[in-house]
């Protein structure tokens, strides 16, 4: 498993989980928006946001300067990096998430941007998700950052810095972003040769990686 | 959801190809030696008239049932080969596509045709024609074309023809890919989302070939297909933004665009990109839009010639609506197949992606550009 240093594991426990209740279900028309959730915090606050990723095991880990970060092989193929929130002081549906990671000898980016629903810790706070959860649930609350194949960056995506990127923008328009400096690594034992294929720097997509790439 | 497939199969009219051209030993019927140019383009796709000998090559679908309350994909296999020696072509020579026609009948969903490359489980060792009914069998599984390289696509009845710009091809060449297979999918909806008015689909297109000493630059093709959207009941109007980077080192032209997305679509957008910017680029880069998802506009040039920097890609954004479910699928459906893609996901109406218009979402980007480029990047 892929420990993150300095962060810890956030999970469900340390949360302080609220249960979030549905809403009524509706087949009835297109205006029938269930979001029960709100606004978090305070409003006449500045938004607060911790930077969290999924890691293999499917816990979730808050992210810090100088923490590595998984890696993950999602439905869609290649390697992306789940990149969500903890936040504050933001309505918190229909909330704008957007990941990047870049590059910081080139400036190069790789990004994904996605309308998710926060769900409420309890605390005033909200999050991508709240406990554990799968790679297949991720994909939905989770900015999938593609990093792999590697035809964009000038160095290995593992084992290497890069800046991760995360912006938030909710309905009223508040919008913070938080950077922090990471290193990312293949996060998954069973298929570390391809993902070492793949990430390395001068990769061409599609590129049988039993030809020498791992 | 109505179970037609048994019916359909039955009546599925897909037991021949048609390799048309003035070399084929097929006979095409009226109108089998080609015009002059411009090519008129009939609104029939059976009345479509093959190139003249050594001028391009043709592939042709039989017209096949498409029964009320069904989708239809069918996945035909040519060989490049037999198609250039049906049309007059020496099957040794590359074969430099230039202009691209394209004949539909009304109903058609999409039709998109493909150099067949890493075989999955959809290999046409298995049958020249492969049909999928309502969304079962290996022709609706897009993990199956995944690395396929796109060479024409489109969306709308009628007719679409395109001449790439002066000098510009795709070429087929046997010299890097003996014995090359294409495969041209069809897909035809008689559903509750879309209609088939004369049950019945079919689809030709033409592939007009440039001189090799006319020959300037190759076509490089763009297939992007965002797997991660879930259009849900609690977030009414979400959109996503995913890249394609071209890791190029010069810029390169963006000549052809449209997007993919079914019901729920309400625009589509697609942007050239500088690779260092992150979020939705400015207005200014621009160079697609649609909003009409049964319809959307296929643009190519001379009229869309937009320019990407080197080092750059293109930004694709989907913006949906959700919308509820017909009564026949009801939320109890949508959520069936949503637990079955994550079986811990907490249901909420949502829509994932998937082929299948009245149960799935897509947000498929299809781009053409050249010079082509050879590490391309869209996942």
């Amino acid at each position: 498993m892929l420990l993150i240093r300095g962060g810890g594991l956030a999970t469900a426990a340390a949360f302080g989980l609220t249960a979030c209740v549905s809403p009524p279900r509706s087949d009835a028309g297109a205006d029938a928006e269930s979001c029960p959730v709100g606004f978090l915090g305070d409003a006449a606050a500045s938004p607060e946001l911790e930077v969290q990723a999924l890691l293999a095991d499917d816990t979730i880990a808050t992210v810090h300067d100088g923490d590595s970060v998984a890696m993950l092989l999602p439905p869609q193929g290649g390697r992306v990096i789940f990149a969500g929130v903890r936040a504050t002081n933001v309505d918190a549906c229909a909330l704008q998430l957007r990941g990047a990671l870049r590059d910081p000898g080139t400036s190069a980016v790789m990004f994904d941007m996605r309308t998710i629903n926060l769900t409420p810790t309890g605390d005033g706070w909200g999050a991508s998700a709240t406990s554990a959860t799968s790679i297949s649930e991720a994909i939905a609350s989770f900015s999938n950052i593609p990093t792999c194949p590697n035809n964009w960056s000038s160095t290995d995506v593992y084992g290497n810095a890069y800046v991760l990127e995360v912006t938030i923008i909710d309905r009223g328009k508040r919008e913070l972003t938080k950077t922090v400096q990471v290193t990312p690594e293949c996060g998954q034992p069973e298929n570390l040769a391809e993902c070492l294929c793949i990430c390395r720097a001068g990769y061409i997509t599609g590129q049988a990686c039993s030809d020498g790439g791992d | 959801m109505t179970d037609c497939s048994a019916s359909i199969r039955r009546k599925l009219l897909v037991g021949a190809l048609i390799l048309c051209g003035a070399g084929a030993t097929t006979a095409c019927g009226p109108g089998t030696q080609a015009p002059p140019s411009p090519n008129p383009m009939p609104v029939d796709p059976a009345q479509l008239a093959a190139p003249a000998a050594g001028k391009g090559l043709q592939l042709k679908t039989e017209a096949f049932v498409v029964d009320p309350g069904s989708e239809v994909q069918a996945c035909y296999f040519f060989k490049v080969a037999d198609l250039a020696s049906a049309a007059g072509f020496d099957p040794t020579k590359p074969v430099d596509v230039h202009r691209v026609q394209i004949v539909q009948r009304a109903g058609s969903h999409h039709m998109n045709l493909f150099r067949v490359r890493t075989i999955k489980n959809l290999d046409p060792a298995n049958g020249a024609v492969q049909t999928g009914v309502n969304g079962q069998g290996q022709c609706f599984v897009s993990s199956n074309w995944a690395d396929w390289p796109l060479i024409a696509n489109d969306q709308g009845p009628g007719a679409e023809d395109w001449s790439y710009p002066d000098g510009v091809v795709n070429e087929l060449n046997p010299t890097d890919y003996p014995d090359e297979t294409l495969m041209l999918q069809t897909h035809f909806v008689n559903a509750s989302t879309q209609q088939t008015p004369s049950g019945l689909g079919q689809v030709a297109m033409n592939l007009w070939t440039l001189p090799a000493d006319q020959v300037t630059a190759q076509m490089g093709t763009v297939f992007a297909t965002n797997q991660s959207i879930r259009i849900c009941q609690g977030i009414s109007t979400p959109s996503y933004s995913a890249t394609c980077h071209f890791n190029n080192s010069a810029p390169v032209t963006v000549v052809g665009a449209n997007g993919h997305f079914h019901s729920r679509g309400t625009e589509f957008d697609i942007y050239a990109w500088d690779g260092t910017t992150t979020g939705v680029p400015d207005v200014s880069a621009r160079f697609y839009q649609s909003t009409t998802w049964d319809e959307p506009p296929m643009l190519h040039s001379p009229a869309l010639e937009a320019n990407v920097p080197a080092g750059g890609g293109i930004v694709y954004s989907c913006q949906y609506q959700w919308q509820p479910p017909p009564n026949a699928i009801g939320c109890a459906g949508l959520d069936t197949i949503d637990l079955s893609k994550s079986p811990m996901a907490t249901p909420d109406c949502c829509y994932r992606f998937g082929p299948q218009v009245d149960v799935n979402e897509h947000c498929n980007a299809f781009v053409y550009y050249y010079p082509k480029q050879d590490n391309v990047n869209c996942f």
